[in-house]
């Protein structure tokens, strides 16, 4: 088995890959990704500059045109030449698209060539490698710009807390008129406040809570002494008050078969009493 | 503050003559308390006793005729001070009633102490309240004295031989 390994060339499993086949423009093009950022950029750009429009509208009053229907002929030509540009580039891209399907097309109908295969083996190995050490080196970028952004982050936050005057920004907050406008039904309908409580970790929230100095303020205001006694001896008045009762009845009752043992009608004792 | 009473007919007697069963129910506690006192007493005489002697504590069992003579002063003196000086007794003040006299004053001393050795001599003289269409037992009539439902605990009034 040595001896066979050492006669033959050690082959990696990378040059012996076979290529799958790519049918078709792939979705991730490069002009599908110029379109998308020219979409983007160009979107972008219209809505700063109608932005910027409306903000010197708006302060500066002498700017704005007698009749906004009836434009200058200057802003009609402008308005053409991005037009034309617009479309000029679509057509741009459409090109491009086609030229990147044409490309991926030859690229797919040369694999079939064994030497011209062989040579885009080499080149796509090549590639994946370089891709491959891309990704790992953007992969640590991507880390270290994340590790600097979490650390920075509460930072800059904590700066910004430290320079800003809570107390005059909330001052100068119209709360009032705030809480007046607020529609607390309107939210409270929307809002499913039982599914935000199953969310809340109670016993975490607790934790944090110092309980101690807020029940002994509580019982700082509250008697319960006072509420205890009260309490106890509302339930003594009661037990008592119900054997004074059945004694009570018990004296009507008793007194009702006394009249009727000695013949005589039967009366009421307490009659006579004016309440 | 009024105590507040809860049932409407209860509510409606108070002021009103007490019938049989609630007298009788208090002077059953009464009748314990004055078993308790003389209890006391004997258990008291028994460490004087043993305290002079210095020998075996032996509470003492004294003979019938002494019992019923002990407890007959036990039970005058206890009455009397009650009703002489609240009206009450503790168990009137259990059952809610209170001792005057007819016109609803608490009874002065001389009248208390009467009062009191009727009821400790002839208890039975009680059963008149069933022949009585005021529930007044004989001793009520005599003495012209009478047992309301009070259950408020209202301030009594003096009587007017009260100093």
């Amino acid at each position: 088995m040595l001896q066979d390994s050492r006669l033959m060339p050690a082959i990696s499993a990378r040059r012996v890959r076979v290529l799958p086949p790519r049918p078709g423009p792939p979705a991730d093009g490069v002009s599908l990704a110029v379109r998308r950022a020219s979409d983007v950029g160009v979107g972008f750009l219209s809505l700063s500059i109608s932005g910027g429009q409306a903000i010197f509208d708006r302060f500066l009053p002498g700017a704005v045109p007698a009749n906004p229907h009836h434009e200058s002929i200057a802003r009609q030509i402008g308005r053409a030449a991005t037009g034309i540009a617009l479309v000029a580039e679509s057509q741009a891209l459409a090109a491009c698209e086609t030229l990147e399907r044409l490309g991926q097309h030859a690229i797919g109908t040369a694999r079939q060539v064994p030497v011209v295969r062989d040579v885009l083996v080499g080149i796509d190995s090549s590639m994946t490698r370089w891709a491959e050490r891309g990704d790992a080196e953007l992969e640590r970028r991507q880390a270290v710009v994340t590790d600097f952004v979490a650390g920075a982050l509460p930072a800059l936050v904590d700066a910004v807390f430290e320079r800003v005057d809570f107390t005059a920004l909330a001052v100068r907050l119209p709360v009032a008129e705030i809480v007046a406008a607020l529609d607390v039904n309107a939210i409270l309908e929307v809002v499913d406040v039982n599914t935000i409580l199953r969310h809340v970790d109670v016993d975490a929230l607790l934790a944090r809570i110092d309980l101690g100095p807020i029940v002994a303020e509580v019982l700082t205001e509250v008697d319960v002494g006072g509420i205890v006694r009260e309490s106890t001896g509302s339930i003594t008045n009661d037990a008592v008050d119900g054997a004074r009762l059945t004694a009570m009845r018990l004296d009507g009752f008793v007194a009702r078969i006394a009249d009727r043992i000695l013949l005589r009608g039967t009366d009421d004792r307490n009659a006579g009493l004016d309440r | 503050m009024t105590r507040t009473i809860r049932d409407e007919r209860a509510d409606q007697l108070q002021g009103g003559r007490a019938g049989f069963v609630s007298r009788v129910a208090a002077d059953g506690i009464d009748f314990l308390v004055v078993e308790m006192i003389y209890v006391t007493v004997l258990v008291g005489v028994a460490v004087v006793r043993f305290l002079i002697n210095r020998r075996g504590f032996s509470v003492g069992a004294p003979d019938l005729v002494v019992t019923v003579a002990a407890q007959w002063i036990i039970v005058v003196l206890y009455l009397s001070t009650g009703w002489s000086s609240t009206g009450r007794t503790i168990g009137k003040s259990v059952l809610g009633l209170r001792v005057c006299d007819l016109d609803g004053r608490t009874l002065g001393t001389a009248r208390a102490f009467a009062r009191a050795v009727v009821c400790a001599t002839a208890y039975p003289s009680l059963l008149w309240i069933f022949v009585s269409r005021t529930n007044a037992a004989l001793h009520d009539v005599i003495l012209r004295t009478q047992v309301l439902y009070d259950w408020r605990g209202s301030v009594p009034v003096l009587p007017l031989d009260a100093p």
